[in-house]
């Protein structure tokens, strides 16, 4: 289903009215050092607006509104540094769930996501960082019914407030996913501290932890493909967190700018304060139209094919991380000795720009995505990026 | 990337169609090296290949020789134009987006009686704005129209006037008022190219080009019936002419910086090897810029998308279209200083300047210096991000020192 506009806007102005109001920076910054990282009452609120479940398929729950029309909440989300499980859960868990081969039991996890029950994490990283096959830090032996994990997975988006992961694994075949109950026995969950305090990620420990076939989401052979969705699923959830906060902080420096004085005139009147706030804009509005093409992409119900879907997830991921991170990095100096301390608020929106960057693949291997998809293709030039409705000529 | 475009296929088809029937497979070949002359001439042929189909001015009205063209339609056809490697119409560019439109706006009947047919058949106008002291700073001119009974005497000079040499008319900006506030004192006129006192000289460009000129005037006499506009109202009206079917040929241009620059570039890097032999394809800091450049080139494309998706359903272009300039040239001459720089020495080496064929010659060292005229031309992107900041941001305007020698 798709929404018109008014209804877009619609979704945007009741979020961007809500997290103004529940989660403005004094309550995110007592949020900080609180061992959970957010507000369950703020979350509750959330789901009941629809937030996780509006973009999955009916068949899990959801409401089956293209996420090419709903991404506005996740932008507002990192707009308002808002924390806890929800994005993961509803926007990487849910649709990697959607696309799983495994439909019985995807459909069943899903039920409980989307019904605000049960919060679902994704582990994928290993000890680096890396979002690969060969990256994983997880184990699985399959021994006639039964599976067995071992290894550790590390940057868990939200691990301690999940209830359920989707774990990606190595086997001797290819890579598999399962699903697993993080209360049962042999495994761990354990936080990790990240310089980042407005999100939670932790480490997921698999000791002897066993379950059946029937917890693969993906069997091996399966399981490489729904790891790059989920890849591309991260990455564009990346791109809108980062977003919000790109545009939220260009409109605090611009307001900074007009209003501080120094040499008798406001320092916005300076051509260096102007150009770099120029270039800002220029930031923002290209990272806007790679982020809704990446939300189009990646839409759980409609989803690109895989390779328009990680081209378009890729470059948002890449362009617009690096966009906004450069944007954060340069309002901070524009703030002057204010912006260095830790009472303004820009070194929270810098830290989270540059944990976005790094989290789901960093841009550099993001832009190598890119380039192993065009290039080795033959008719690259007239790829699309994302799978939405396109003009006609592109298909022939 | 626009879904009103997508029903006109029929359009689109069409295009297509022609540009595989007129648009000769070796006009690159024909062009390289070509002298004045030559591209002259196939400039003209070109320029009668468009207006036979059409597509010389699709979006006038019909009472004018146009098609009535609506801004979808006009997507497709510059699309499709660029894919069809079409050739620039570089002699018609004046006449149709920056004469045509002060005249329909602003002229008399008589005066659109007078000009408009010309326009449609093919004359070729030139645009005297800019001068050697009023470049980004253009309200600053100096060139000076005074009223003699029922003409006006012009004196001054005017610089980057492209096409000055072969142009029948010119759009010339002059102070009528020296006594007002800048922008106020300045009026539009029409000026015939072969009035005594016009003295021509063309300028080399960085790459090697005279299609832009110097245009000297000493006592020229322009009948005061030339003048477009009111009197002083010059400003205003030139302002005006900068109409949205502008933003739509940027569409083009999108498409070709995407066919024939991102698409040349990663067709030609397949041919180029690395220091040890192995092919540059595979070495990691190539294809990760590769990568980079793809996704950048994307972008253009959504964002104009967006840009014309607004320009269809709300009308008009705010400050964007200045985003969207600084962002098209800079990527433009950014892909080109990579493919310079990734292709090495034999980058350096002379090649005969392919005409008619815009900013994607394939000749990426010539590409990458002629990009300087969309990253310099058309307001230098110092005075677009002044824009941006004054226009988008609200921010306040610089402290005016008091005016320097003239």
């Amino acid at each position: 289903m798709r929404l018109t506009d008014p209804e877009r806007d619609e979704i945007a102005g009741t979020a961007r009215r809500l997290l103004t109001e529940r989660s403005s920076s004094a309550q995110v910054r007592s949020l900080l050092e609180d061992p959970m990282g957010f507000d369950p009452r703020l979350l509750a609120e959330m789901v009941d607006l629809g937030w996780g479940a509006s973009h999955l398929p009916e068949s899990m729950g959801g409401y089956g509104v293209s996420l090419g029309d709903t991404y506005p909440v996740f932008v507002e989300m990192g707009r308002a540094l808002v924390g806890g499980p929800l994005s993961t859960s509803a926007l990487v868990a849910g649709g990697v769930l959607a696309a799983a081969p495994n439909r019985s039991l995807a459909e069943a996890i899903g039920s409980e996501l989307v019904a605000g029950t049960s919060s679902v994490t994704v582990a994928i990283a290993g000890t680096h960082g890396h979002y690969t096959p060969a990256g994983l830090g997880v184990e699985a032996m399959i021994v006639g019914t039964t599976v067995r994990l071992s290894g550790t997975a590390h940057f868990v988006p939200d691990a301690s407030a999940a209830q359920r992961a989707i774990v990606f694994a190595r086997t001797g075949d290819g890579v598999v996913a399962v699903a697993v109950d993080l209360s049962g026995p042999g495994v761990t969950v354990a936080d990790t501290e990240f310089v980042d305090r407005t999100r939670r990620a932790g480490t997921l420990s698999f000791a002897g932890y066993e379950t059946g076939l029937d917890d693969l989401l993906a069997a091996p052979g399966e399981g490489a493909t729904l790891l790059d969705a989920g890849v591309d699923l991260g990455a564009t959830a990346m791109a809108m967190d980062s977003f919000g906060v790109g545009e939220v902080v260009l409109e605090r420096t611009t307001e900074y700018v007009k209003q501080r004085f120094q040499f008798g005139r406001p320092i916005g009147s300076f051509q260096v304060m102007k150009h770099r706030l120029a270039d800002a804009v220029l930031l923002v509005e290209t990272s806007r139209v790679a982020v809704i093409d990446a939300a189009e992409a990646v839409s759980p119900l409609d989803p690109a094919p895989a390779m328009s879907r990680s081209l378009a997830a890729s470059t948002a991921k890449s362009y617009v991380g690096d966009a906004m991170a450069r944007l954060c990095q340069d309002a901070l100096q524009s703030h002057g000795g204010i912006g260095f301390t830790w009472e303004h608020d820009m070194h929270l929106y810098l830290k989270r720009v540059l944990a976005n960057q790094a989290f789901y693949g960093t841009s550099r291997w993001h832009r190598r995505r890119v380039a192993d998809l065009v290039l080795d293709t033959a008719t690259a030039a007239d790829v699309s990026p994302s799978g939405r409705p396109r003009l006609p000529a592109d298909g022939r | 990337v626009i879904d009103e475009v997508a029903a006109f296929d029929g359009l689109r088809d069409e295009v297509r169609a022609w540009c595989a029937r007129t648009i000769p497979t070796d006009w690159r070949e024909q062009q390289a090296g070509a002298n004045h002359g030559e591209f002259l001439s196939f400039q003209r042929w070109w320029r009668d290949q468009l207006i036979e189909a059409g597509y010389f001015v699709p979006h006038w009205p019909k009472k004018w020789g146009g098609r009535e063209m609506s801004l979808p339609e006009q997507v497709v056809l510059y699309e499709e134009m660029a894919r069809g490697d079409a050739p620039r119409n570089a002699i018609s560019q004046v006449a149709v987006y920056n004469a045509a439109p002060a005249v329909m706006h602003a002229g008399t009947a008589q005066q659109q009686e007078r000009y408009l047919p010309a326009i449609v058949g093919g004359e070729i106008w030139c645009q005297g704005f800019s001068e050697p002291n009023a470049g980004s700073d253009l309200a600053s001119l100096q060139t000076r129209a005074i009223r003699d009974g029922d003409h006006y005497i012009v004196n001054g000079q005017k610089i980057w006037t492209s096409m000055a040499r072969d142009a029948t008319r010119c759009i010339l900006l002059a102070r009528t008022n020296p006594d007002v506030s800048r922008h106020r004192g300045i009026s539009l006129f029409v000026m015939d190219m072969d009035t005594a006192g016009i003295e021509v000289r063309p300028i080399q460009n960085a790459v090697g080009e005279s299609e832009f000129c110097e245009t000297f005037m000493t006592d020229v006499v322009i009948p005061a019936d030339n003048l477009i506009g009111a009197e002083n109202d010059g400003w205003a009206v030139s302002q005006q002419s900068l109409g949205s079917e502008r933003a739509v040929v940027l569409i083009g241009l999108a498409e070709l910086l995407r066919r024939n620059g991102r698409g040349f570039l990663l067709e030609s890097v397949r041919q180029w090897t690395m220091p040890d032999g192995s092919p540059a394809i595979d070495d990691p800091a190539v294809r990760e810029q590769l990568g980079g450049l793809y996704g950048e080139v994307e972008i253009l494309r959504l964002l104009l998308g967006r840009m014309v998706t607004n320009l269809i359903r709300h009308g008009g272009t705010g400050p964007e279209s200045s985003v969207v300039k600084i962002y098209y040239s800079e990527l433009l001459q950014r892909l080109m200083r990579i493919g310079t720089e990734m292709q090495g020495l034999p980058a350096q080496l002379h090649r005969p300047t392919v005409a008619s064929s815009g900013w994607e010659s394939r000749d990426f060292l010539h590409d990458f210096i002629n990009a300087y005229a969309w990253t310099i031309g058309g307001g230098t992107n110092e005075i677009m991000r002044n824009i941006v900041a004054e226009k988008v941001l609200g921010l306040p305007k610089e402290v005016q020192v008091p005016a320097g020698p003239r």
